[in-house]
């Protein structure tokens, strides 16, 4: 190689190298944006709320993803049901659910766990012929929410200020959502075991030990507002004797129907809990004794018309309630005074044919 | 002076190679066929993927003994910034002050032939891991390319010491380092906690010590290389180096009619390799 073809060789190589470094340092930058928009992601996503993931998602996450619409589906899968959980959609409502082979595009994601991205929305096999007319660009993407092949969800993406949706952006969002996955994931386990921590494994109410608590909370409330708290202790007639006639299976779906009446007439700051066996307990906050009475009939009587069916006959069952109304003058003895009070009630409402509502004495169910 | 390379973190590769593989990995976001085949030709790179692959992270540290293997382990993304953060060695710069006397893309296009030579050779004689083999192939020269990086005066100074005694370039790299470009790259190979069989195979095909061959991955390397030299593919670096090729297809069980026969198929995997990495 003669001097002026090792020169031309030098220049030659120069061109690429500089045009490389160029590149090398363009995608650099690209990547450590990205790296940083992914630890920012995991860092306002790292809750044990679901909602509060949801919320942070709703205002970050397309700026991370560089998308302007998204929106995040929870499967269900007992009922394989999507329920819309978060998205940035103007037109949108919230909380509505579908069952998942309503959308093709999220069936197919999920069932082959695996992302759907389509260049041209109007031409894909999923909205031949439709256009909507909020997104600006063609292109749409779907991608599984996974944790070690178990589905949690899906995800969509929609729309771009730079009017595409690349190779790049694609591998950054497939990142993104199995940050999104694990902790969406986890925030709903965590919330499924503190549920299931303060609530009948049952009946769904709310156990005896939480009850505790929030009847302490009330009597608390009551006191520091003067404000009227009564409570109301329901038990089951006879359910030592339906339990034997129809079977314990029975005896569950009977603990279960009075748990799902009490539930329904309860208002939203009623709390309705398991006390123990048969028996219920109803905390009825900002409730004088006679809306108590009210209450409790309404959830006595409906239970009384509630028909059972076991080998082809028909029963019903009927409760036995004791309501009592907090007085701090008398129940020195707090939440412990109020439940004997009702308890008392309760025994005379037993005692007195049962299927009946009894007010109960302070007097004399504290001085017995 | 062995034990400096252990502060290698990998080899530069060719800035058109990067370029290459830059631009191809771009455009698509699954393992694209064109990276794979651009990768698989790149000693430097192929390093690294291997490098990368056996690392503790994946959890198969000391397994991956191929390219293929490890493509298919890493992913597109981690592909990528590999490909990204490959440094790049030029020729004219990093060797200004010393007059080198390599030709550095002849050395790649050798490198890539002779690793595929080495597939098609496992593939047509059969019960042999063609990936292993392809691997070995593209990687058992890699030393050289460590050598000339860390110590180009002395490298330079072994290969005037081959030219002019007529000897191996091992010889030579003997006398001036006392070690070999293999001892190099074994020693990189442990490092980077390669798998047993492949760390094996490029130690024991280095041509100097041909009375040891006596397994059959190192033997399919040795008669790749023969291949790649005796159709004008040599790495123009090495050219005093004796290769018993009787010992070698002796080794392999295979004769010297069915070489030949086999020439038109082994050609074939020279062209397809000559189509990615250029003539």
């Amino acid at each position: 190689m003669d001097k002026a073809q090792l020169e031309k060789l030098k220049k030659q190589e120069l061109v690429v190298v500089r045009s490389l470094l160029k590149r090398q340092n363009e995608m650099l930058g690209q990547s450590l944006l990205l790296l940083d928009h992914l630890i920012y992601l995991q860092k306002s996503i790292n809750l044990l709320s679901s909602r509060e993931i949801f919320r942070a998602l709703s205002e970050k996450l397309p700026y991370i993803l560089s998308i302007k619409y998204f929106s995040l589906f929870l499967f269900d899968k007992s009922k394989r049901h999507l329920k819309l959980v978060c998205h940035n959609h103007p037109d949108l409502k919230t909380d509505f659910t579908i069952h998942y082979s309503e959308s093709d595009i999220m069936r197919d994601a999920l069932a082959g766990g695996r992302y759907i991205l389509e260049q041209d929305f109007s031409r894909s096999r999923y909205y031949r012929g439709k256009k909507n007319p909020l997104f600006q660009c063609d292109f749409f993407v779907t991608l599984p929410l996974m944790v070690e092949n178990e589905i949690v969800g899906a995800i969509n993406l929609n729309d771009s200020e730079k009017g595409s949706f690349d190779v790049t952006d694609l591998d950054f969002a497939l990142s993104a959502a199995e940050f999104l996955s694990l902790s969406v994931s986890n925030a709903l386990l965590h919330e499924q075991t503190e549920r299931l921590s303060v609530t009948d494994g049952l009946t769904g109410l709310t156990n005896h030990k939480q009850m505790q608590i929030f009847l302490k909370n009330e009597l608390a409330r009551s006191r520091r507002y003067n404000a009227p708290l009564s409570i109301a202790m329901l038990d089951v007639d006879h359910f030592k004797k339906v339990n034997d006639t129809y079977g314990h299976q029975k005896g569950d779906e009977i603990l279960m129907e009075l748990a799902h009446i009490m539930t329904r007439i309860c208002r939203s700051n009623d709390v309705a809990a398991r006390y123990g066996g048969e028996e219920f307990l109803l905390i009825l906050p900002e409730t004088p004794l006679p809306g108590a009475i009210h209450i409790v009939d309404r959830v006595r009587e409906e239970m009384a018309s509630t028909p059972f069916k076991s080998q082809g006959t028909e029963f019903h069952v009927t409760v036995s309630a004791g309501v009592g109304q907090y007085d701090p003058k008398i129940m020195t003895g707090g939440a412990e005074d109020l439940i004997k009070v009702c308890d008392h009630a309760l025994y005379q409402a037993k005692e007195g044919g049962r299927n009946q509502t009894v007010k109960g004495n302070p007097d004399e169910a504290l001085h017995a | 002076m062995l034990e400096s390379f252990k502060d290698l973190e990998g080899l530069p590769s060719l800035p058109g190679q990067i370029m290459n593989m830059l631009e191809e990995s771009s455009r698509t976001s699954t393992m694209d066929y064109n990276v794979i085949q651009l990768i698989q030709y790149d000693p430097a790179i192929a390093l690294r993927v291997l490098k990368k692959a056996n690392s503790p992270l994946y959890g198969f540290s000391g397994k991956i003994a191929s390219v293929q293997q490890a493509l298919g382990l890493l992913g597109p993304a981690a592909i990528k910034n590999i490909i990204l953060t490959t440094p790049i060695l030029e020729r004219f710069r990093d060797f200004n002050s010393i007059d080198l006397d390599i030709d550095f893309p002849r050395l790649w296009r050798y490198m890539g032939i002779t690793s595929a030579i080495a597939g098609g050779l496992a593939r047509i004689r059969g019960n042999m891991e063609t990936d292993v083999c392809f691997t070995a192939g593209l990687t058992h020269d890699a030393g050289k390319i460590a050598l000339a990086v860390q110590y180009p005066a002395l490298f330079q100074k072994a290969l005037n010491l081959c030219s002019e005694k007529s000897i191996p370039l091992a010889l030579a790299e003997g006398e001036v380092f006392g070690f070999t470009h293999t001892d190099v790259l074994v020693v990189l190979a442990k490092k980077w906690k390669f798998p047993h069989q492949l760390i094996h195979a490029v130690s024991a095909c280095c041509l100097t010590r041909m009375e040891e061959v006596v397994y059959e991955l190192p033997s399919v390397i040795c008669l790749a290389k023969h291949l790649a030299d005796s159709w004008g593919y040599a790495d123009g670096i090495d050219t005093h180096t004796p290769m018993n090729i009787g010992k070698v297809l002796e080794v392999l069980n295979i004769s010297e009619g069915e070489l030949k026969s086999w020439e038109p198929q082994l050609r074939e995997q020279l062209d397809a390799a000559l189509s990615v990495i250029g003539e």
